[in-house]
């Protein structure tokens, strides 16, 4: 291998046949005399423009048809010809500089010599020190385990985005898993009722994790005096879109209610109906409750879910999954309103140190404030959301900017590609090229989860039931 | 009014058809030739080379290709000359054409590398045979006393970045090869037509007359013809280029200018072993000066070309078989690099580019109107 040129923060490499090198590679081009080198990465593989290349292969077309024949070649050059006409021109991204204690610094303010220097593989999962104290097994990269540490998880911000089909879950899940078995307390929202049965094997064994679904008439059941006025009016306003006026009406009828110690839905149903107000403000109320009434998430006050009752069934590395399958927009919205309110809650009281919120395909239930809301706010006190989605557009700007780790599965849509270059982890030429035409369940890590360097994995396979209970026709 | 195109297939739907094949055994590479290569490459071991710069506008050039220069400076009159109608016939006949090149891959201190390839091409009933020989690569010393395998009496001065004893050496190492696939190819075909690139003019010291002889003799003993072809030519009448004075517009025909070229030029040194005419095999297609093998007789010569113009030629009025050893005889840049590559790797050498004082002194202006 030779180095060909540099420009700007890209590095040409010169790769004969024989040589191996694929797209994501990382190689060190290693000086002698400075006795330091350069870390680069293969972002794509071209054909080296050799001139006279193409003279060469209009030959070869024309021995393909009516043109046969046969070389007497004493010095074998032909295979010194085929070898030019294979050579590869590898852009690399320079990703800093290797010192002489193996550390890594962003340094990238030097060239090596392009005579002296050596080119050799270079194996990134050193500098991650694969694994740290909490070793998550992600996958395999160039055939070497690749384990990350969970604490790179902590306290930030992922996205997991990619291709329908491409593995998108399944690296959630296994992420999922990790953290839980390392005590972190997981809640997820799931739109498709996928995780419902990950406490169980493929063959269908109990597996050890603590796995807790709950969906409308099925254990999801609130009470409006354990909520509180704040959530409420939160679901009101947020979920239903109720006038500002209306909630002002409401918040006042809450009071009375609650000061006579009758607060259910059914009750308040009945005192907004009896209220002396204008019939506008009273209608919107009305229809409103009777949505909440309908849901099915208030049918037994007596015996609701609380926020203990939640922090007890996340605490010590329990997985709580919202199944949200086969619910309508606006039951997904209010419950998510209801258990963010309801996170936020155990947070603000200390009585968990964080919450890993696993969140899929959030634009159908998010409303377009909690972006924001979840990455400041939340996040400060201890919420820390993973977005999974197949339509990168859908996650505001903003989210990308402010991501601690994305996690990239193939992309060929042009529109999808220019979303995803808008993450500040990554330049868009090391995205763009890379995840084009990547298989499926190989994934491209960005983040602190490896240090910044752009990593290709084949994510670890699972034994669980990665799949809800999917009815087939097929079976 | 046929297009260009349905008349190549119709012609090559009809080849298709006939009946047939057309096998040939070729020898392997004159032993001596490999050990003269293998011999001038010895004592290159430690040497440092200057690699042939090699990009796109020098693509494809061929070292030392000299065309024959002939001025008819006393024809006056286009009437003097002898136009025959060639009619095109299809007919199951062997027809076999070759050529040969040389490239300059690098320079060493001593001397020149030069890599040399010669081709055959011969038409089968339904598509085209070739064989290809070499390359074979050759150290040629800039002086005497560099090499024993080199006897030469030409001086050591400079002619276009080659020494004249190194272009001669060239020349005839390159002729030498090409004769040999020519003796070959006239020594295999029996009953066929034998195409050459160039001429049948002969008797320099680099191109001797009896070696050109005895090839067509020995065509001549299996009842075969020579006949070559010159793409351009220098051939003038008052100063004005040959090939410019024809009516482009007349069906295929040749034009015997044998006599006049024959009163020009004394018969001796340079000998002229062919007939030598301007001939248009296709309506449409270009002029060619054409040398036909002298002792063959005339009618034979008509008969042939009527056949090459029926059977063999497709594109602008060249005979298929001879473009298509042209093209598989051309070094391309790709090429240059691999032998530069081969040798490097093979003969301990180091390759380092040579500055160029021409391009250092008159930068974009330093362009050679010789192969640098």
């Amino acid at each position: 291998m030779r180095i060909y040129r540099k420009e700007g923060d890209q590095v040409q490499l010169i790769a004969f046949p024989d040589e191996q090198i694929g797209k994501g590679d990382y190689f060190l081009i290693e000086d002698p005399s400075l006795s330091k080198g350069l870390l680069v990465q293969v972002i794509d593989l071209q054909y080296a423009n050799i001139p006279g290349v193409l003279e060469d292969i209009l030959r070869d077309v024309m021995t393909d048809g009516e043109l046969t024949g046969e070389d007497s070649d004493p010095l074998n050059i032909s295979s010194e010809v085929d070898a030019l006409k294979d050579t590869r021109l590898a852009l690399c991204k320079i990703r800093g500089t290797i010192n002489q204690e193996g550390g890594l610094t962003p340094s990238t303010s030097w060239l090596p010599s392009r005579t002296a220097s050596r080119i050799k593989p270079y194996r990134v999962g050193n500098l991650l020190v694969n694994g740290g104290k909490r070793p998550v097994k992600l996958g395999h990269t160039d055939g070497e385990s690749l384990q990350v540490d969970a604490s790179t998880l902590d306290g930030g911000l992922n996205i997991i985005t990619g291709r329908k089909g491409t593995g998108k879950s399944h690296l959630a899940k296994l992420l999922l898993i990790s953290m839980a078995s390392y005590g972190a307390p997981c809640v997820v929202l799931d739109v498709n009722g996928e995780y419902v049965n990950l406490h169980k094997s493929k063959d269908g064994r109990q597996q050890s994790i603590r796995l807790t679904v709950l969906a409308p008439r099925s254990g999801l059941n609130f009470a409006l005096s354990k909520l509180g006025l704040r959530t409420v009016s939160g679901v009101l306003a947020h979920a239903l879109d109720l006038p500002a006026t209306s909630s002002k009406v409401f918040t006042t009828i809450w009071r009375d209610l609650e000061a006579r110690g009758g607060l259910s839905l059914p009750e308040m149903i009945k005192a907004v109906q009896g209220w002396n107000c204008h019939d506008s403000v009273r209608e919107a109320l009305v229809s409103r409750l009777q949505v909440l009434l309908e849901s099915g998430l208030f049918s037994d006050e007596t015996n609701s879910l609380t926020e203990e009752k939640i922090m007890r069934l996340v605490e010590d590395g329990g997985i709580l999954v919202v199944n949200l399958k086969n619910q309508s927009q606006t039951v997904r919205r209010i419950l998510v309103e209801i258990f963010l309110g309801e996170l936020t809650k155990i947070l603000s009281s200390n009585w968990l140190k964080a919450i890993f919120l696993f969140a899929e395909e959030a634009h159908l239930y998010l409303r377009e404030t909690y972006w924001d809301d979840i990455v400041t706010r939340m996040r400060h006190i201890g919420l820390f959301t993973t977005f999974i989605t197949n339509q990168p557009d859908t996650v505001q700007e903003g989210i990308y900017r402010q991501a601690d780790n994305v996690f990239i599965f193939n992309f060929t849509n042009e529109h999808d590609l220019d979303t995803i270059g808008k993450v500040a982890k990554a330049d868009r030429e090391t995205i763009n090229y890379l995840v084009r035409g990547i298989p499926t369940r190989r994934c491209l890590l960005l983040g602190n989860v490896v240090r910044d360097l752009p990593l290709m994995v084949d994510v670890e396979a699972l034994d669980v039931r990665t799949m809800g209970e999917t009815r087939l026709f097929f079976s | 009014m046929l297009h260009r195109t349905q008349k190549l297939s119709d012609t090559l739907g009809e080849i298709k058809n006939l009946p047939g094949e057309l096998e040939f055994q070729f020898p392997s590479l004159p032993e001596p030739l490999l050990q003269l290569s293998e011999k001038s490459m010895v004592g290159l071991k430690g040497t440092m080379v200057s690699p042939r710069p090699v990009n796109l506008p020098e693509m494809g050039i061929e070292d030392g290709d000299v065309e024959d220069d002939l001025d008819l400076s006393r024809l006056q009159s286009m009437s003097t000359m002898k136009r025959t109608t060639i009619q095109p016939v299809k007919d199951v006949i062997p027809i076999v054409a070759c050529d040969a090149s040389s490239v300059k891959v690098g320079e060493t201190e001593t001397g020149m590398l030069f890599a040399i390839r010669a081709v055959a091409v011969w038409r089968r009933p339904d598509k085209l045979q070739f064989k290809r020989w070499g390359p074979l690569l050759f150290h040629v010393p800039n002086s005497d006393g560099q090499s024993d395998a080199w006897p030469d009496d030409g001086s050591p001065r400079s002619f276009g970045g080659f020494s004249v004893k190194t272009l001669r050496i060239l020349t005839r190492l390159r002729n030498h090869v090409e004769r040999w696939v020519q003796e070959a190819l006239c020594n295999a075909v029996r009953d066929g037509v034998i195409l050459f690139d160039g001429s049948l003019t002969a008797g320099t010291p680099d191109n001797p007359a009896g070696r050109v002889s005895k090839i067509l003799a020995t065509a001549r003993s299996n009842n075969s013809i020579v006949i070559a072809l010159s793409k351009s030519t220098q051939l003038t009448v008052g100063g004005k280029n040959i090939l410019a004075l024809f009516d482009r517009e007349k069906p295929a025909n040749l034009i015997d200018i044998t006599e006049i070229v024959e009163q020009e030029y004394p018969a001796y040194p340079v000998r002229f072993l062919g007939r030598v005419g301007v001939v248009k095999l296709s309506q449409d297609g270009f002029l060619f000066r054409v040398d036909i093998d002298k002792d063959s007789s005339e009618e034979q010569g008509i008969r042939s070309l009527g056949k090459l113009a029926g059977t063999d030629v497709a594109f602008h009025g060249y005979p298929e078989s001879l473009r298509i050893a042209h093209i598989f005889s051309t070094f391309t840049s790709n090429e240059i690099l691999a032998i530069q590559r081969f040798i490097a790797a093979n003969h301990g050498i180091s390759l380092q580019s040579k500055p160029s004082l021409r391009r250092s002194l008159f930068g974009p202006f330093g362009t050679s109107r010789y192969v640098v």
